[in-house]
């Protein structure tokens, strides 16, 4: 050991006095140097030693060890979360079912807005002779812009917030459109309507373009649903799947199982459906957290007027 | 049966056993006290510092995740405490105690005994003992704090490198300094057994 290395393992070596005395005699009698720090450190330890120490008021000790009892002890939090689902997996799932839902609605709906050849639309006029409300026509819109994202990522990853905003829509339409969706539902469905633009001339060329062939077919499209109608009815049973998959998961777990925004997602749907009760009881307890409140108490006044 | 490490203590009372708080609080009040009291070379904001790394101890303990010991982490938020501290009395405006006095080039903390003697700590020895500690209190805040951690706590040079973010050889050389220091200015104390 040279004398750097003596004076870097110094305190190590008056450590090791202690059990091995010869051996750092040893080491130390090669170098008066080395010798002389060691000395000299211990010497300074045994006077650092007299360091008079302190103590710490117990009136001090006290007041931490009441701070330290009051504490909530963890394994509360874990119990409690053991009981409730993962929140990030229920918004996930949340997620999932509306992306499943919007997805599978616009398919077809884009087709249709794909297909919409002027004889169709006409097909379309007849049916609808009534004048239709603003609002209503609003509602359609809505539907519309949902149907464009058909497929891919951007329909699948359509924000929850979009569908409570178009299920309010829906709820918000006037009796009759809400009736005539209705009624359309319960009717045996009708041939399918769509074609393609470049499909169905093909098909009158191929029948002679004779005129009584035509007919039948726009008999057909009018005792059929129109797009738009379909397009309500869609929405509507997605609402209702999502519901129901609601309903199923509030008889498998506990009702403090879902977040105030589901909670609020729920009661707007059913506000949507038309289950007033159902849509009072889930927007109430949407209103009795601070981060919904606001939104559920609108809803509530909503269903007031209604 | 060997006492339960401080790691288990924490992990105890982190799942709701207050007596292992108490039990963490008795083995380390002594030692982290002094090294605050040495730190602020003040009682009352000693007293106030070690409130308040207790009560950072009782808020964090669910941060704390084992790498280190839990040693090393105490004494890492008292000296962070201790920063703190230091920098809002020089934000006030106060001296430092460090500094060397104009005129006379020592340190005021060195020459100045900190809190002064009483009659009754003179006729006993005290002045030696106090002595010694405006000694301490006048080494260089970097030494200060490795001779603190180590002769307070006894902590191994590895673990005040964890502490003070330095490497173990750095320790041991500001350790060694600190000696030659103390040795230095306490010299004339021939005999520490006499003291």
């Amino acid at each position: 050991m040279n004398c750097d290395e003596c004076k870097e393992q110094v305190f190590e070596l008056i450590e090791r006095e202690a059990i091995d005395p010869d051996g750092v005699g040893e080491i130390l009698e090669r170098c008066p140097e080395c010798r002389a720090t060691f000395e000299e450190m211990k010497a300074a330890l045994a006077v650092a030693e007299q360091l008079p120490i302190e103590e710490p008021p117990a009136a001090v000790d006290q007041a931490i060890l009441r701070a330290a009892s009051k504490r909530a002890p963890r394994v509360v939090h874990l119990k409690k979360r053991r009981l409730q689902p993962v929140p990030w997996a229920m918004a996930a799932i949340a997620m999932l079912a509306v992306g499943i839902g919007v997805w599978t609605i616009p398919r077809d709906v884009q087709l249709e807005g794909d297909a919409a050849p002027s004889d169709v639309k006409y097909a379309e006029d007849a049916v609808m002779a009534e004048p239709m409300p603003e609002d209503e026509e609003e509602a359609l819109d809505s539907k519309a812009a949902m149907a464009e994202p058909a497929s891919g990522e951007a329909a699948q990853l359509e924000p929850v917030e979009r569908m409570e905003a178009k299920s309010k829509k829906l709820a918000a339409k006037p009796a009759g459109a809400e009736r005539r969706s209705r009624s359309q539902a319960n009717e045996p469905s009708a041939a399918r309507v769509a074609q393609t633009p470049a499909s169905l001339p093909a098909a009158d060329m191929a029948s002679g373009g004779a005129e009584d062939s035509r007919s039948n077919e726009l008999a057909a499209k009018a005792s059929a649903p129109s797009k738009r109608e379909r397009g309500d009815q869609q929405v509507a049973a997605a609402c209702q799947r999502k519901v129901d998959d609601i309903e199923r998961r509030a008889r498998a777990d506990k009702d403090d199982a879902f977040t105030p925004e589901e909670e609020l997602a729920i009661g707007k749907c059913y506000q949507a459906l038309d289950k007033m009760a159902e849509a009072r009881k889930w927007l109430q307890r949407a209103a009795s957290h601070r981060k919904t409140r606001a939104q559920a108490e609108e809803a509530l006044r909503e269903l007031g007027s209604e | 049966m060997s006492d339960p490490s401080d790691e288990v203590l924490l992990a105890a009372y982190r799942e709701g056993d207050a007596a292992a708080f108490e039990t963490l609080l008795q083995r380390y009040r002594g030692p982290i006290f002094n090294f605050l009291l040495r730190s602020a070379r003040d009682r009352g904001r000693a007293e106030e510092l070690y409130q308040d790394l207790w009560m950072k101890v009782i808020e964090r303990c669910d941060e704390f995740r084992g790498d280190a010991k839990f040693s090393t982490w105490l004494y890492t938020i008292a000296r962070n405490l201790s920063i703190d501290h230091q920098r809002k009395m020089k934000f006030r405006g106060h001296a430092s105690l460090d500094a060397p006095e104009p005129g006379s080039g020592q340190p005021i903390g060195q020459r100045v005994p900190n809190p002064g003697p009483t009659t009754e700590q003179l006729a006993i020895g005290g002045l030696v003992k106090e002595r010694i500690a405006s000694a301490v209190q006048g080494l260089p805040a970097e030494q200060r704090e490795v001779f603190l951690l180590r002769q307070l706590q006894g902590l191994a040079f590895r673990e005040i490198s964890e502490v003070v973010g330095v490497p173990a050889n750095t320790v041991k050389s500001r350790m060694r300094y600190a000696l030659e220091r103390l040795q230095h200015v306490l010299g004339d104390l021939e005999e520490p057994h006499e003291l």
